[in-house]
């Protein structure tokens, strides 16, 4: 293409953006304010998946052995245990020691232990912890199986719980991705059938005179392309502030909380934000020149 | 330049607008097209400029099939063709230059060449004085006439003007219709449809009649009416 033709092109579009500078600023707000949203949830879909992992991977299993199991079926287990894949770590607590934790615990509550009489209801234990945590549900499912094995104890629940509710919050994020996109396509081919129309004339000239379609296109591409590139600019850079803040704020009052780091995650998806952007203003500068390239 | 076989076009909604019509157009002839409004006149332009496909037959411009195209190349068919239209086409916030260069700068003409040839062909229609004039300080015949050099700024092989004296008075036409046999002269095809008759008897040139989609007459030398 030659440069002069680019830069026609180019002069083209920036002249429609004055032409139509209120529909402009309208469809940027519009694309800007979709992609924060759409920003927010990817985000917070993000943090939760991670904070799940996070969660996951420090899950230990307490594995509580039978009130009348010998010192010999206690060591096959602990030998059975050092067996098992992807176990980084195997501790054991004797009824002795688990009486003591408990007894330190309840230092300020001595009451309570007095009632059991000198009696130690406590079991024996296994505390195990993983490199992968996908190993601690099959695990803990194997080893519940023992015979010199009560009960098995991890945080299932909770982790269960979390990873449902990022998935129902994943899926509203979907569902709220398809109709934010739709309501952008809609505005900004809205805003490019303005031009399109206002240059209707000139458009059917140039098909009688044999300009090629991608002649005629090219502008109104880039119209589009301009109005998604700025608007996702804009959602990207509210976007960082946003995080930063939030980081920022969380880390001061809850700074337990495991958080996504800013890099490489939040570049990643401002990238991937401002591409989806621009495809959308390319895709709804095409929908609305279509009618009248067909001369 | 322009051969019909056999070609037929129906609308969509039923209406015949060319009946199983053949002929063949020269290069370098002057052919005026005249029928009554309906009669499938401006079918035939739209079929010439890849506009319309007709339902039946094949339509070939200058050696090419037409509706056998691919819609990649109709652009450069329509290098071939310059139109001219009744109601000029020109775009009011350009000047007469403007508008001639406009056909030729997007087709990605060379600067230099547009400067030189859009003066020549202005000057060819007699309008080199006004080129800086925007169309609404012209007359309707100085519009048409821009409207004609736009047409052949790309030096077409052939010219088709869909009634382009339909707005003008008497006088005016006859100058235009001098400038079409100027252009003529210098070898391009013109193909005019038109309802003027006295233009028509004037010329004494081809005549191709159409009535109903069917071709009932075509003379070498002929008049508007049969009987001429």
């Amino acid at each position: 293409m030659k440069i002069r033709t680019m830069r026609y092109f180019i002069s083209e579009a920036l002249q429609s953006f004055w032409r139509n500078s209120f529909m402009t600023i309208a469809s940027i707000a519009t694309v800007a304010l979709s992609f924060f949203i759409l920003g927010i949830f990817m985000t917070l879909v993000a943090n939760l998946d991670y904070f799940a992992e996070n969660l996951e991977s420090q899950v230990q299993i307490s594995i509580y052995l039978k009130e009348d199991v010998s010192t010999d079926q206690i060591m096959s287990v602990g030998k059975r245990l050092k067996q098992m894949e992807d176990v980084k770590e195997i501790t054991f607590t004797n009824k002795d020691q688990a009486m003591d934790k408990l007894r330190n615990r309840m230092k300020d509550q001595p009451g309570i232990l007095n009632a059991l009489e000198g009696k130690n209801p406590l079991p024996s234990s296994y505390e195990i912890t993983f490199t992968d945590p996908a190993a601690v549900k099959r695990t803990a499912r194997i080893v519940a199986d023992y015979p010199e094995v009560e009960s098995t104890h991890y945080g299932q629940e909770i982790i269960e719980q979390l990873f449902q509710i990022t998935s129902v919050i994943r899926w509203g994020g979907i569902a709220l991705v398809i109709f934010l996109t739709l309501a952008t396509l809609f505005i900004i081919s809205n805003t490019i059938r303005l031009t399109v129309f206002a240059r209707r004339k000139e458009i059917a000239i140039m098909k009688y005179v044999g300009a090629t379609n991608w002649f005629i296109r090219w502008p109104f591409l880039l119209e589009g392309l301009f109005l998604g590139f700025i608007g996702g600019l804009i959602a990207d850079i509210v976007l960082f502030q946003f995080y930063e803040f939030v980081t920022v704020a969380i880390h001061r009052s809850l700074a337990f909380l495991p958080l996504v780091s800013m890099y490489p995650f939040m570049y990643r998806m401002a990238g991937v934000l401002l591409i989806i952007s621009m495809i959308i203003g390319a895709v709804g500068s095409t929908i609305s020149l279509k009618r009248y390239m067909k001369v | 330049m322009i051969d019909l076989k056999n070609v037929s076009k129906i609308y969509d909604n039923g209406s015949i607008a060319l009946d199983h019509v053949s002929l063949h157009i020269g290069k370098g002839e002057f052919v005026f097209v005249v029928g009554a409004s309906g009669a499938g006149k401006s079918t035939l332009i739209k079929l010439l400029s890849h506009e319309e496909l007709p339902t039946s037959g094949t339509v070939y411009v200058d050696s090419t099939a037409v509706n056998r195209l691919p819609k990649s190349r109709v652009p450069y068919l329509r290098r071939k063709m310059g139109i001219v239209f009744q109601d000029f086409r020109l775009l009011p916030n350009k000047t007469a230059e403007e508008n001639v260069a406009f056909a030729m700068e997007v087709i990605e003409s060379p600067r230099r060449v547009i400067k030189e040839r859009v003066r020549n062909v202005l000057d060819l229609v007699g309008l080199l004085g006004k080129a800086d004039a925007l169309p609404h300080n012209l007359s309707g015949g100085e519009q048409q006439r821009v409207a004609i050099a736009r047409a052949i700024v790309n030096r077409p092989l052939l010219l088709i003007a869909d009634e382009p004296t339909g707005n003008l008075d008497p006088e005016t036409s006859r100058d235009i219709m001098d400038t079409f046999k100027k252009i003529n002269h210098m070898g391009t095809t013109v193909l005019m449809v038109t309802h003027d008759k006295q233009m028509v008897d004037l010329m004494n040139k081809r005549v191709i009649e159409i009535v109903n989609g069917h071709v009932v007459r075509d003379e070498q030398k002929g008049g508007y009416n049969d009987e001429d």
